[in-house]
């Protein structure tokens, strides 16, 4: 493989399949149709609606496809787009206002209304509908009984004009916007007369996607093969510039190589591949850092695993940066909390690598070096396995007998499911946009399989910090209370917290107005500014 | 003979039947809950759960499991294969529409299988012992011990990246299409398909030759003033060909997997990728209903060789 990438390098920059002119019929003198051909980590699984599980490569449709009330940019911070201005927030916190923008069409000309809207988060609220995500609009007036199936809608979500979008609530829930903002809309007049349980089924969905307010249109869904899309003359920003995308599922080295003959335009690589495509010529590289992170569970629920000196000698006795440079080329940072951004708090604990500081942890609680700890992963991801045999061997050296145990996606769950891992090496989630997020991941009430928590780590102190912060409305206050629960998170370890990885995406010189995006499913986010050169 | 094809279909049946009770049941004995491995366990939320259980129950895998078979069983008779958990479109639409482009692969690949194999085996043959015999021997040793998806990868560098002669993936220029467009997709990868099938049939049929160049007919033949050309491929190849069948079609089925492994490789729009991708989602119905095609193409292909022996070997009698 390193050899077909090494040599990709050489080939010839100047040979470029332009591969959007063969349907052409000749249109002399108009200008040329632009085409833009990017990457899909994987086939879609060819079911674009929003209610669905989360699919990465769905997800890179359904944000050229869709819009939503906010986005979310390369900081991680929301902004509006459907919506003229970040929701208003009453002072008692029960009441949340969205103004939409006026005057903006579907793609097939039908006025879009805050009627969209609500009919949208009914949808996502049900789940009849397929959804997964219901249980975040628990809070929402009425939300309840539609999940319970004793309602059909949430009372409430209303629309009080055609351009006001409200939602209800019955207790303060700050983390409703940044979780729910940027839910894709759907065409309440191209769905309405669908059954809400066939709505996971329906043609709209599984076939034809072709209404929607983003910047492109789906045009057709080739096997396997490519997602074709063509702008939308209906673009709330107007009409974009680039004509026509292709995203194309490819096998990454595939990927790579065909960047150097112009096959493709944008690609995500992975850090091993930095050097190679950094040397092909017409290739720009750029990189933002990712949402989430790469970490371990301790699961709590063993005796043995209980103590924090336990978990706080781990994080002294691993060399994060080293692992870094190994395992991703630098291109990572060390992680000490699941607070990010605004949220993370100054003057953290950084457990700098001290495999000394390890030891005297080890022998204050009388660690029995006999005991041995497995360490469950999915291999196949490079700099996962390599962080899995370097936590084997530094922990080795302190004391700590590592069991390594490679499983498939299946045994994890179903060991997930009987608790009977002691440490899991896995990653993701999305912590940068609504620090609220973390609360899924080190709740008391969210154990797994309710939520995410697979460390069963449960602190009433920091459960009190998190719900108080949701329900406050005053930011400044609220990022002081998330701060607070970060002091107590980052002491305590409830993970092992190991590095969050950039997210490196390469594409051709031609293609101007990219801004890389940290979050792998949206290097669109700002499509109507880029502009492709010949 | 109608009572030995229709012997031999009944067998066929029951074989069928059984095999979809057994990859039914051990699909469903592997680790896991392919509806809890919908949602990654960083984006459980509340809510979440109440979906898989709707989920569960919606797909029926609370049942027991004869109850699911049962079910499952019934549907299947009447051509349902049930719809994929993921995505939730029908098994068969989801086959059918990589039905094409797999058999379209495999077809090339076994054409060029048989331009290679039968020429270079009847020189390797008939010139045994020489250079040209040797060389036969390395190429079809190489093609065999050389994984096709290195080839894959090989070739891709040089035709692709390196000639710029032929696409290095896909099954037609996005947005494009047409005949010449897939032959040129189809080029890189049928070929090396074909060439790894090769290899092996080239060896039997140099093998095969052999024997029938030893066989009394042949000096018979000879004696008789045949030409040297005249008695191999009037004489000696055609009885050759006869154990060939057999083994082509024997072969289909393994033709396949290497189809799978390439298909990944050259991002072909086959069963295969979807066939990988079901395994790693625990798709269920899926899998089965993959296994089920692929079987009933074993099956079909173990019939059409007992059959065209009968019908090629005048010796051979079916009652």
């Amino acid at each position: 493989m390193a050899m077909v990438l090494a040599v990709a390098a050489c080939s010839d920059p100047t040979q470029d399949d332009d591969t959007g002119s063969a349907g052409d019929e000749g249109t002399n003198g108009a200008s040329e149709d632009t085409t833009l051909n990017a990457y899909l980590y994987q086939p879609p699984a060819a079911n674009w609606s929003p209610m669905a599980p989360a699919n990465g490569s769905d997800g890179i449709v359904m944000n050229l496809i869709y819009d939503s009330l906010l986005g979310v940019d390369p900081d991680y911070e929301l902004y509006p787009r459907l919506a003229v201005d970040m929701p208003e927030i009453s002072e008692d916190g029960l009441t949340i206002t969205y103004t939409l923008q006026e005057g903006l069409t579907w793609s097939d000309g039908e006025p879009f209304t805050a009627e969209d809207v609500v009919f949208t988060y009914n949808l996502m609220a049900d789940p009849d509908t397929g959804s997964t995500a219901s249980g975040r609009f628990a809070d929402v007036v009425g939300a309840p009984e539609v999940a319970a199936g004793t309602a059909d809608t949430v009372t409430g979500f209303t629309a009080p004009d055609d351009h006001t979008f409200q939602i209800q609530l019955a207790k303060p829930n700050v983390g409703l916007v940044g979780l729910t903002g940027n839910i894709w809309i759907v065409p309440q007049h191209a769905l309405e007369s669908v059954p809400i349980d066939e709505m996971d089924t329906t043609e709209f969905f599984t076939q034809a996607p072709t209404v929607g307010l983003g910047p492109y249109v789906f045009q057709e869904y080739r096997t396997d093969q490519y997602v074709h899309l063509v702008k939308n003359p209906a673009f709330r920003e107007g009409e974009v510039d680039i004509d026509e995308i292709y995203l194309r599922p490819v096998t990454s080295d595939v990927a790579t190589a065909q960047l150097g003959t112009g096959e493709m335009d944008l690609v995500q690589i992975s850090p091993a591949d930095l050097e190679t495509v950094e040397a092909l010529d017409g290739i720009e590289v750029g990189s933002g850092p990712g949402a989430g992170y790469i970490r371990t569970s301790v699961n709590e629920k063993k005796p043995y695993l209980q103590d924090v000196r336990l978990r706080q000698a781990m994080l002294y006795a691993i060399d994060r940066q080293q692992l870094i440079d190994e395992a991703l080329g630098g291109h990572a940072q060390p992680v000490n909390s699941s607070f990010m951004n605004d949220a993370l708090p100054d003057g953290l604990e950084t457990y700098e690598y001290d495999p000394d500081r390890a030891r005297e942890l080890l022998a204050e609680m009388n660690w029995d070096p006999n005991q041995v700890i497995t360490l469950t992963w999915i291999p196949g991801q490079r700099d996962r396995d390599t962080a899995a045999t370097v936590l084997e061997s530094q922990l080795g050296e302190v004391g700590i007998k590592l069991e390594l145990n490679q499983v498939q996606p299946g045994q994890l769950t179903d060991m997930m499911n009987n608790g009977t891992y002691d440490m899991t090496l896995y990653g993701g989630g999305n912590y940068a946009t609504e620090p609220f997020a973390v609360y899924a991941i080190n709740g008391c009430d969210t154990f797994y399989p309710t939520g995410g928590n697979l460390s069963y780590w449960c602190n009433e102190e920091f459960d009190a910090l998190m719900l108080e912060a949701n329900a406050t409305v005053d930011e400044t206050a609220r990022y002081d209370l998330y701060r607070q629960a970060g002091q107590i998170e980052n002491a305590e370890v409830p993970m092992i917290y190991l590095y969050n990885p950039d997210t490196i995406w390469a594409h051709s010189d031609r293609l101007s107005g990219f801004v890389p995006n940290g979050d792998f499913t949206n290097p669109f986010w700002n499509v109507q500014e880029w502009s492709l050169d010949g | 003979m109608t009572a030995f094809v229709v012997r031999r279909i009944v067998v066929n049946i029951v074989v069928f039947v059984l095999i979809g009770i057994g990859v039914f049941l051990l699909v469903r004995a592997a680790p896991g809950d392919p509806v809890r491995m919908m949602i990654r366990p960083e984006d459980l939320q509340e809510g979440s759960e109440a979906f898989i259980q709707a989920r569960r129950a919606e797909l029926g895998l609370d049942d027991p499991i004869l109850v699911q078979y049962g079910r499952w069983f019934l549907d299947a008779i009447t051509g349902d294969l049930g719809s994929s958990f993921v995505n939730r479109q029908p098994v068969s639409e989801l086959l059918l529409e990589r039905l094409g482009p797999t058999i379209l692969l495999m077809s090339t690949a076994l054409g060029i299988s048989l331009l290679i194999a039968i020429p270079l085996g009847v020189v390797a043959a008939v010139r045994r012992n020489t250079s040209v015999d040797y060389a036969a021997a390395a190429l079809s040793l190489g093609v065999i011990s050389v994984p096709s998806f290195f080839l894959g990868i090989v070739a891709i560098y040089v035709f692709s990246l390196q000639l710029g002669w032929l696409p290095s993936s896909g099954m037609s220029t996005a947005g494009g299409g047409g005949g010449a467009d897939i032959l040129k997709h189809l080029i890189m990868p049928a070929a090396i398909l074909g060439l790894a099938g090769a290899g092996p049939l080239t060896r039997y049929v140099r093998g095969s030759l052999i024997d029938e160049l030893s066989a009394d007919y042949v000096r018979t033949a000879e004696a008789k003033g045949g030409s040297p050309a005249r008695v191999v491929t009037r004489h000696a190849l055609r009885n050759s060909l006869i154990p060939l069948i057999t083994i082509i079609m024997i072969n289909i089925p393994q033709m396949l997997a290497g189809a799978v492994v390439l298909e990944q490789v050259f991002a072909w729009p086959g069963m295969g990728q979807l066939a990988v991708r079901a395994v790693t989602t625990q798709d269920y119905p899926v899998i089965v209903g993959f296994a089920l095609y692929v079987a009933a193409l074993v099956l079909v292909c173990n019939l059409v060789a007992d059959l065209a022996y009968a019908v090629v070997d005048p010796r051979v009698k079916v009652t």
